[in-house]
């Protein structure tokens, strides 16, 4: 395989394009792209090159890799080429088939001496280039796999992506822990909402270590007869990790963590669930429509101290002075009321009952007045429709609305 | 003074209290409807839940004032210093808050509906649950500037029918608020979080949206054109009848959003992920997808004539009845 590698290499090295088959190289072998270089040697195109041989031993997967990976780049068209050019080299050395096709439609199982793992970790590394904020990402990346805050950017650049995204799939076991893990980095960094995004993105782009097969991105259709590689990577299986110790000594990173103080931006909230959208409650419009029809006679704070009082069931004292009257916000407090309380009589009762418990009871009337009066209307407009509105295209997403739950 | 010769002067019939010093004066639950304290000196004082409708505090000075449930409807409320101020259920329905300064304040739970607000300063300020129907905000061109909400917090704020048209929203926080028929012409909401937000009928041409998190979103009919959404995350978004004319949508996130008969012609959706979205009769005349991610998209019946998606990743996406590039109708 080396010698084969060595003739392959040395043809590469004397081509005119040697760089950007450089370049190329070891983007699809290691996952990172060279900027500055300007003619490299044979030697350095043998490393990458036999790195890369070794991954893939099967050639057809490996035709499909390359052309996957300069898809990704942003100059696809003539490092097709290129791409070219090193397969047909590959190819003519091994006495094979044509290289000129670009565009597969199918792929062969792959051969079972490739180690998938090591596949998925230079599929998915070779896309995590091309994100924006490329240091910002990596930042995060590393203190998601290490606990490092790292600042300095030459240590920065000198960590691979192929190892980074070892190292996370090594600590979080699932898909899950690693986005529990990332908003936790982010929730303690002073600017949660640029990092927030860019965790983001990198749990998307992470995905494929925990589900996707291995060769599902890079091919663009495969006719649904197509044999499919199994190669969904175990998520109790670990690299030797002697290994990835090996790729970047992490003793000599500095461990001082740069967490300035704790987020002011975004509250816990504001996070994203298990569905990826937002985790603040769903409200229905019409709790908006009562809420203004509501706010047009009542105080808005004696209308807060009763809410408090009625949903919480917490003391008049702390409805007034508590923190709860400001960690609470109205809307929903109001939703949860009207879910609870569907019939105003009974709602107007215990209303009063908590005004008397309260100062200035009589300055509450007015409020529990305007409260009645918005139920009553709104318990009377839903219970004429009581189905909730189906529109095409768009309401499945929406939710039901509360009000009819 | 003290708060009973206020109090005295005000029952016989005097309101000018204009240009005084009444620093830390306690006038809680005071009834003072109407009077006047123009350019005086009001820093932390107490008027929790007094009656001040149709006063007037212009020019006042009451930062760090504890305010909490008073009454200020249609009071002038204009160039004052409210800084720190607690207006926690605040009644200030139709006053005039402009040019005021009312940033880090506390408005939870306020009443603002028909407020004006333009030129004033709320970045930091904490507008969570208010209500701001009609509220005006917007950017004059006669050197009135647009409300700064730089960083506040207006989660499900009621926003309807709010003018909002060069606001600076940068970084607030606007999850689950009701931005229906909203008016945000050319507004600065980099960097907000709209998730779960209602814009429905809003009217957002021009608006900076840059890394925005519109994350299930409600933008059903929303009039959208020359928007810049450029990385901003719009995955289980509703676009359905959305018009975004020649909008910026590069590496934005619109996984499985709904965009049907959405108006994206001349849109700039260079490497955005449209994987899984709904984009039935969409038109995306002339629209620019290189390297788009349109896989599993449901393009049915779309137009497409003239757009770039030779580079774009369309792996089953459905394109059946949907007119091509080239014109040509798929089968």
């Amino acid at each position: 395989m080396q010698d084969a590698a060595s003739t392959i290499a040395r043809q590469l090295a004397q081509d005119e394009q040697a760089t950007r088959i450089y370049k190329l190289l070891t983007y699809v072998s290691e996952g990172t792209w060279v900027g500055d270089i300007s003619s490299p040697n044979e030697a350095m195109i043998y490393r990458v090159l036999s790195q890369l041989l070794e991954q893939f031993t099967d050639l057809t997967l490996l035709r499909s890799y390359i052309h996957t990976s300069v898809n990704t780049l942003s100059k696809p068209a003539e490092y097709s080429q290129i791409a070219d050019l090193i397969l047909e080299a590959i190819f003519s050395d091994r006495g094979g088939e044509d290289p000129t096709t670009t565009f597969l439609r199918v792929v062969s199982p792959p051969n079972p001496q490739v180690n998938p793992q090591t596949t998925l970790y230079s599929t998915i590394a070779a896309k995590l280039p091309q994100i924006p904020n490329q240091i910002r990402l990596k930042k995060l990346a590393l203190c998601a796999a290490r606990s490092i805050w790292e600042v300095d950017l030459a240590r920065l650049e000198a960590i691979s992506w192929v190892d980074l995204t070892k190292m996370i799939h090594q600590r979080h076991a699932t898909h899950q822990e690693l986005k529990k893990g990332l908003q936790q980095v982010v929730s303690q960094l002073s600017k949660p909402v640029e990092y927030s995004v860019l965790a983001e993105t990198l749990i998307d782009n992470l995905q494929a270590l925990y589900q996707v097969p291995i060769v599902q991105v890079p091919i663009v259709e495969v006719p649904t007869n197509a044999a499919q590689p199994n190669l969904t990577p175990s998520l109790t299986s670990n690299l030797n990790s002697s290994e990835t110790e090996s790729l970047v000594n992490f003793d000599e990173i500095r461990q001082d963590t740069h967490f300035p103080k704790p987020p002011d931006v975004i509250p816990p909230s504001q996070w994203s669930d298990d569905t990826g959208t937002s985790r603040v409650e769903t409200i229905d419009s019409e709790m908006f429509d009562l809420h203004f029809d509501i706010m047009k006679l009542a105080n808005p704070l004696r209308l807060k101290h009763l809410l408090l009082i009625l949903v919480n069931g917490i003391e008049p004292k702390d409805a007034i002075e508590g923190m709860t009257l400001r960690q609470q916000s109205m809307i929903p407090l109001l939703a949860t009321a009207f879910r609870l309380h569907r019939k105003p009589e009974i709602l107007g009762i215990k209303l009063r009952e908590i005004a008397r418990k309260l100062p200035d009871t009589d300055e509450y009337e007015t409020t529990i007045e305007a409260i009645m009066r918005a139920f009553k209307m709104r318990s009377a407009s839903t219970s004429v429709s009581t189905t909730p509105k189906r529109m095409p295209f768009d309401e499945s997403t929406i939710g039901i609305s509360s009000l009819n739950r | 003074m003290t708060p009973e010769h206020l109090i005295t002067q005000y029952k016989s019939g005097h309101v000018d209290f204009s240009g005084l010093d009444l620093y830390r004066i306690q006038l809680q639950g005071s009834d003072l409807i109407g009077a006047n304290f123009s350019g005086s000196n009001l820093q932390c004082v107490n008027l929790v839940l007094a009656f001040l409708s149709r006063t007037n505090f212009h020019q006042a000075n009451l930062k760090g004032s504890l305010l909490r449930g008073a009454n200020f409807s249609q009071a002038d409320l204009s160039n004052c210093d409210f800084r720190d101020a607690d207006l926690m259920g605040c009644n200030l329905s139709r006053s005039d808050l402009r040019c005021s300064d009312l940033s880090l304040s506390t408005l939870l739970d306020a009443n603002l509906s028909g407020a004006d607000l333009r030129g004033a300063i709320l970045n930091g300020a904490d507008l969570r649950s208010t209500c701001l129907r009609s509220a005006n905000m917007r950017e004059e061109g006669r050197g009135l500037p647009g409300a700064d909400l730089r960083g506040a917090n207006l989660q499900y704020a009621d926003l309807k029918g709010a003018n909002l048209s060069g606001v600076n929203l940068q970084r607030a926080n606007l999850a689950g608020a009701n931005l229906t028929e909203v008016s945000l012409k050319g507004a600065n909401l980099t960097q907000a979080i709209l998730t779960g937000a209602k814009l429905t009928h809003a009217f957002m041409s021009d608006a900076i949206l840059i890394e925005a998190n519109l994350a299930g979103a409600i933008l059903q009919d929303a009039k959208m054109n020359r928007v810049d959404l450029t990385r901003a995350i719009l995955t289980d978004a509703v676009l359905t009848d959305a018009t975004l004319n020649g909008a910026k949508l590069n590496q934005a996130n619109l996984q499985n959003s709904k965009m049907a008969r959405v108006r994206l012609n001349k849109a700039e959706l260079g490497r955005t992920n449209l994987k899984d979205a709904l984009l039935l009769e969409a038109n995306l005349i002339e629209a620019y997808l290189g390297r788009a991610d349109l896989r599993g998209a449901d393009l049915r019946g779309a137009n497409l004539i003239r757009a770039e998606i030779s580079s774009a990743l369309m792996a089953g996406a459905n394109f059946a009845g949907a007119t091509l590039p080239d014109g040509s109708i798929q089968d």
